[in-house]
């Protein structure tokens, strides 16, 4: 079985930190199954194996820094590696290559392999607070239960001020951002949506749950989104090497603001055919994870276009920037009260303004117009299946 | 609850929901959303973890109408009050 490699969690990305494995030799490993913690630039990712297996050996210690096509583990079966699925390459030849490379033959002169020695005992959030503050959990005395290191330990470990932790993550959006308005020709179509009848359905909804069962809003922004990606797929996929491929499936990518001004925009699995409640529960888990830096590989990598939900900042029209190699992203602004035509006579409504920003490679106004008008339509009602 | 105790769980909610903002030296005046810089996740989660610590749920009408830090103390504080004792 092929050796587990460091995996290219994003177009940017040249090498991650290994932080922790979660498995040891001997381990059982299923498809899917997290198998390590790797610290890149988007913050902590939990990176899962992409095909089951028995661990023969750990590769590479905690606390490692390695390029991506680095072998970190071995699994039975051999040495023989092959690439796991990598993400769709940017269609630029400045940026690195984005298949993980082959690796060395097995005879090489690389370090022996050793078993790595047992991190020290955390709790996850201390784990989380030593990587933003740069304290190494090794040389932190732990008084949690049975010597565990707890956050409070690790608050008093970091003695002096460490250099801005989200400053590399600003530097790789901004390189990302700067990268898709200089290669992507975007257009942009916008539209208003009277959603009075949605927020009353909503606020109705709310008013009748408990708490951890209320709906925020942009649960309802992103259906609307992904229903239209259904209707309408020239906005749904990559453009990889020339052209545009249409994605399979809709996995929404949703940007989400982190703490200190980095940004991800992680996706919402299937976003269109989960019922609403279950696609809640996974939104409000997904934010909780990006922002507490528990996020998978996987979701980093699959979007096939993104939702960036602005109302909360105040702003009426979003004009957003693609992430490539998605070909679509779609911004939806605050809602206000607008003076607005009914009839013959004019009410205030609660209006919010759409706006698509599209790849003219990929897809042309006409399409774009019915992707847009569809969101529309399905912003403008309570949800319908 | 006493206005004191419910400040510091308050101010202490904040701190785990939103890392990095220190709620303690701002005025009661300070809007949740606009001075402290949460958005609606924010607001969601933090009400779901003051709904757990006073013991019943906040109905969302009185989240919407809980803005400014002061407020959220008084609710937390006459909210905790008058929880039926556990068990």
């Amino acid at each position: 079985m092929p050796d587990f490699l460091m995996p290219s969690l994003g177009a940017d990305m040249e090498a991650g930190r290994l932080v922790e494995w979660r498995v040891r030799p001997g381990d059982r490993v299923e498809r899917g199954q997290v198998v390590a913690e790797v610290e890149t630039d988007k913050g902590i990712i939990e990176v899962e194996s992409w095909q089951a297996g028995t661990v023969s050996e750990l590769l590479v210690q905690p606390g490692t820094s390695v390029p991506v096509g680095t072998p970190l583990a071995r699994f039975d079966g051999g040495a023989e590696t092959i690439a796991p699925p990598a993400p769709p390459p940017v269609a630029s030849p400045a940026s690195p290559p984005v298949a993980p490379p082959a690796p060395p033959p097995v005879a090489s002169p690389a370090s022996p392999p050793v078993a790595s020695p047992a991190p020290p005992r955390a709790s996850p959030s201390a784990r989380r607070r030593a990587t933003e503050l740069g304290v190494d959990l090794a040389a932190v005395a732990g008084t949690g239960p049975d010597g565990a290191i707890t956050l409070a330990d690790v608050e008093r470990g970091a003695a002096r001020p460490v250099a801005d932790p989200s400053a590399a993550m600003r530097r790789v959006v901004a390189a990302a951002m700067s990268r898709s308005k200089r290669e992507i020709p975007h257009y942009y179509l916008s539209t208003q949506v009277d959603v009075g009848a949605a927020l009353a359905w909503l606020d109705a909804r709310n008013a009748a749950l408990p708490i951890e069962q209320r709906l925020l809003q942009v649960v309802l922004h992103v259906r609307a989104v992904a229903l239209a990606c259904v209707k309408v797929p020239e906005l749904n996929g990559h453009w990889v090497e020339g052209e545009f491929r249409r994605a399979e499936s809709v996995h929404v990518g949703l940007a989400i603001t982190l703490r200190g001004g980095g940004l991800v925009a992680p996706a919402l699995r299937d976003a269109a055919s989960k019922p609403l409640d279950v696609l809640a529960k996974e939104t409000n888990d997904l934010i909780l994870r990006a922002r507490t830096g528990a996020l998978r590989s996987s979701e980093l990598t699959e979007p096939t276009l993104t939702l960036t939900s602005l109302g909360d900042a105040g702003v009426e029209t979003v004009f957003p920037i693609i992430h490539p190699p998605q070909v679509a992203i779609v911004g939806i602004g605050g809602v206000r009260s607008r003076p607005w035509v009914v009839g013959a006579s004019i009410e205030p409504r609660s209006v919010l303004t759409v706006t698509l920003a599209a790849d003219h490679r990929a897809s042309s106004g006409h399409s774009g117009s019915a992707f847009l008008a569809e969101v529309a339509r399905r912003l403008a009602e309570p949800p319908q299946p | 609850m006493t206005r004191d105790e419910a400040r510091r769980l308050l101010v202490a909610t904040i701190a785990r929901v939103a890392p990095g903002v220190d709620a303690v030296a701002l005025p009661d005046s300070a809007d949740l959303r606009r001075d402290l810089d949460l958005d609606s996740f924010d607001v969601l989660r933090l009400m779901t973890e003051l709904s757990r610590a006073i013991g019943r749920d906040i109905p969302d009408r009185d989240v919407a109408r809980l803005t400014s830090l002061g407020a959220t103390v008084d609710y937390v504080a006459e909210a905790a009050g008058s929880a039926p004792p556990p068990g």
